[in-house]
């Protein structure tokens, strides 16, 4: 297929762009973007991604992007596209490499000030006790596989029974924090073997722990309907499924070359390769795919309670007292069973998400009571310099983009570019002098992820709220942050 | 000999290299050296006992992938990297190496980059003009 271009666009509207079905495609795509982001993505292929998940078998509406879409491998990052269960694929380049990678944010009963002096002693002691940076690993608990697999049966839960949080933390999870499918029986050996020494680990890149602050609120009644205040410390996880997840992908795209070809799918790209859902392959990939997500679910509930420790002993009080909660868990990449409304009908569809967060309404089934007059709590993070998200889910989302927003702000500059922009620059002074503290596992991390390397998150969220698929609630301040 | 360089190739989020050979195993082996520079610095090791790597593929393209990401889990599962490596064979199913493999010490090697995954995101292996080329991107 040739490459699409900004050129193919149709403008609908400020924020939606649309790209009219034309050769091998089967719907249309559907863009969410301002005319600066557009101006970030004219050089790079994810239009063309668009387009070709668009070529997919079985999809159901349209290919869509979110604002902070990029190129990606197979899919966009950004992507989302649902697919009808019966003639539909299902695609590990749709879900990617770190299978429900996702955030947390957790709130506390503290304001800014209360902790100002032991900021530094915090993001030390969380240093230490959360291992983070390139093959991070436990050095004291390597789970046998037995016990592995537990994990990846029942997620966070498996952490809750082993002393880690409690059952109150399972309500505040996207899925309770287990994909039921899930079956430890189809992931490899090898991801058995990747994962022993990674639970409750951060590993590198982009993932990170943040204690920051509510900087401000854009809504008090809906900031309140989630336990959000003015000045109130809270902490937000960015993580996934490790080096298990990692592989559970690698294996089925492997498996998935040659589904494609003895399904007789066209593939516009090879990382694209799928099999129907209910094809052997697919059932196996999704029971894969859900096993690696729910270590994921059990990553980041094995996190949260090393930062609750870390607070009490930095701190000297009680989780209770600090009032350390959970205020939501959501996934940015992700394939689900989920029933949306297709052609006037409920419908049940397989909704891959790639870099991009569900956002349901207030009053959704599956939004958990706590939120059932706000909507479902998003978490959008930005760069670990200047500020992250809180918004919640809207019925726009759910009738236009099957309950989908955006994930994040997307990388600006290459590695590399980063890198040299940062030359002669001491990052963590820089940072400091900003008001937040930094502790990284290696220096090059700190380099390649430095802000300026990112776009500003606040134009990818002003899009998605004044296209309604999304509501601004609340913006949070980095205060310190630990690094992979 | 061994040509070691390659080109680093970085988009936006993209990190890629791209290596060449006078022979299939030459850039096998180039890809694989390149591979190890973009995720280590390591210190001096001792000279250990080689082993032996055989890897399947249903393709060339296939088989790089399945040759790098062999040595991706056996430093992320096993933490072993690897200090010295030939390439024997290589059809087009399958490929035997050598590798000199040793465990990341803490003290003396450096990580460099975390690697996910080995893509097949604009995968290339092809002779042309009796060179070979091979271009790989990997998810970071």
């Amino acid at each position: 297929m040739n490459d699409f271009t900004i050129h193919n666009l149709k403008q609908i509207d400020q924020y939606r762009w649309l790209l009219p079905k034309q050769g091998k495609m089967r719907t249309d795509g559907l863009l969410f973007l301002d005319r600066s982001l557009l101006e970030h993505i004219k050089n790079d292929k994810s239009i063309t991604q668009v387009a070709n998940v668009a070529c997919l078998p079985g999809i159901v509406g349209k290919s869509l992007a979110m604002p902070d879409m990029h190129q990606g491998y197979g899919f966009p990052i950004g992507g989302v596209a649902a697919f009808d269960p019966d003639q539909g694929i299902v695609s590990p380049g749709g879900v990617g490499y770190d299978i429900n990678c996702g955030v947390r944010l957790l709130r506390t009963a503290l304001e800014k000030e209360e902790i100002a002096t032991r900021i530094d002693a915090l993001v030390n002691c969380l240093f230490t006790n959360i291992p983070s940076g390139v093959g991070s690993k436990q050095r004291y608990l390597k789970l046998n596989k037995q016990e592995l697999k537990k994990v990846l049966e029942t997620g966070a839960s498996w952490a809750i029974r082993n002393g880690y949080g409690s059952n109150d933390d399972l309500l505040h999870i996207e899925e309770g924090g287990c994909l039921g499918w899930a079956d430890p029986d189809t992931v490899s050996d090898r991801a058995l073997d990747r994962g022993q020494a990674q639970l409750g680990t951060l590993g590198s890149g982009n993932h990170f722990v943040e204690v920051g602050f509510v900087d401000k609120i854009f809504d008090d009644k809906l900031a309140s309907g989630i336990g959000l205040f003015k000045n109130q410390v809270t902490i937000i996880i960015h993580t996934g499924s490790r080096g298990l997840g990692h592989q559970v992908c690698g294996d089925y795209i492997r498996l998935m070359q040659n589904a494609s070809r003895k399904y007789g799918i066209d593939l516009p790209d090879r990382e694209l390769c799928c099999a129907p859902i209910h094809s052997p392959e697919g059932e196996k990939y999704l029971s894969a795919m859900a096993a690696a997500a729910n270590f994921a679910f059990a990553n980041r509930q094995f996190i949260t309670e090393e930062v609750r420790r870390t607070f009490e002993h930095v701190l000297g009080r009680g989780v209770k007292k600090l009032g350390l909660e959970l205020v939501y868990d959501v996934c940015h990449n992700i394939a689900k069973f989920e029933t949306h409304e297709v052609n006037g009908q409920q419908q049940e569809v397989v909704v891959h998400r790639k870099g991009a967060t569900r956002a349901f309404p207030a009053k959704h089934p599956k939004v958990p009571d706590a939120y059932r007059e706000t909507g479902q709590p998003i978490l959008i993070p930005g760069d670990m310099g200047r500020y992250s998200y809180v918004l919640v889910g809207t019925e726009k989302a759910l009738q236009e983009t099957f309950g989908s927003t955006c994930h994040g702000a997307g990388r600006l500059m290459s590695r590399h570019a980063a890198k040299k922009i940062a030359k002669g620059h001491n990052v963590t002074a820089e940072l400091a002098e900003m008001g937040v503290t930094v502790k990284g596992a290696g220096r090059a991390t700190l380099v390649e992820e430095i802000p300026q390397a990112y776009k500003d998150v606040e134009d990818v969220v002003r899009v998605v709220h004044e296209a309604g698929i999304a509501n601004k609630v609340a913006r949070l301040r980095p205060l310190g942050v630990i690094k992979g | 000999m061994v040509p070691q360089l390659y080109h680093l190739i970085e988009h936006t989020a993209d990190t890629g290299f791209e290596v060449r050979g006078n022979t299939r195993e030459q850039v096998f082996e180039a890809a694989a050296l390149a591979f190890f520079h973009i995720m280590w610095r390591l210190g001096h090791h001792k000279e250990s006992q080689p082993e032996i790597i055989e890897v399947t593929g249903s393709d060339l393209k296939e088989l790089l992938v399945n040759f790098l990401e062999e040595f991706l889990y056996l430093y992320d599962a096993k933490g072993f990297i690897c200090k010295k490596l030939t390439v024997q064979s290589v059809t087009e199913t399958k490929i035997y190496a050598k590798a000199w493999l040793q465990e990341f010490n803490d003290d003396k090697d450096h990580e460099l980059l975390g690697v996910k995954a080995v893509t097949y995101h604009q995968l290339y292996i092809g002779e042309k003009d009796h060179k070979w080329l091979a271009q790989v991107f990997l998810d970071i």
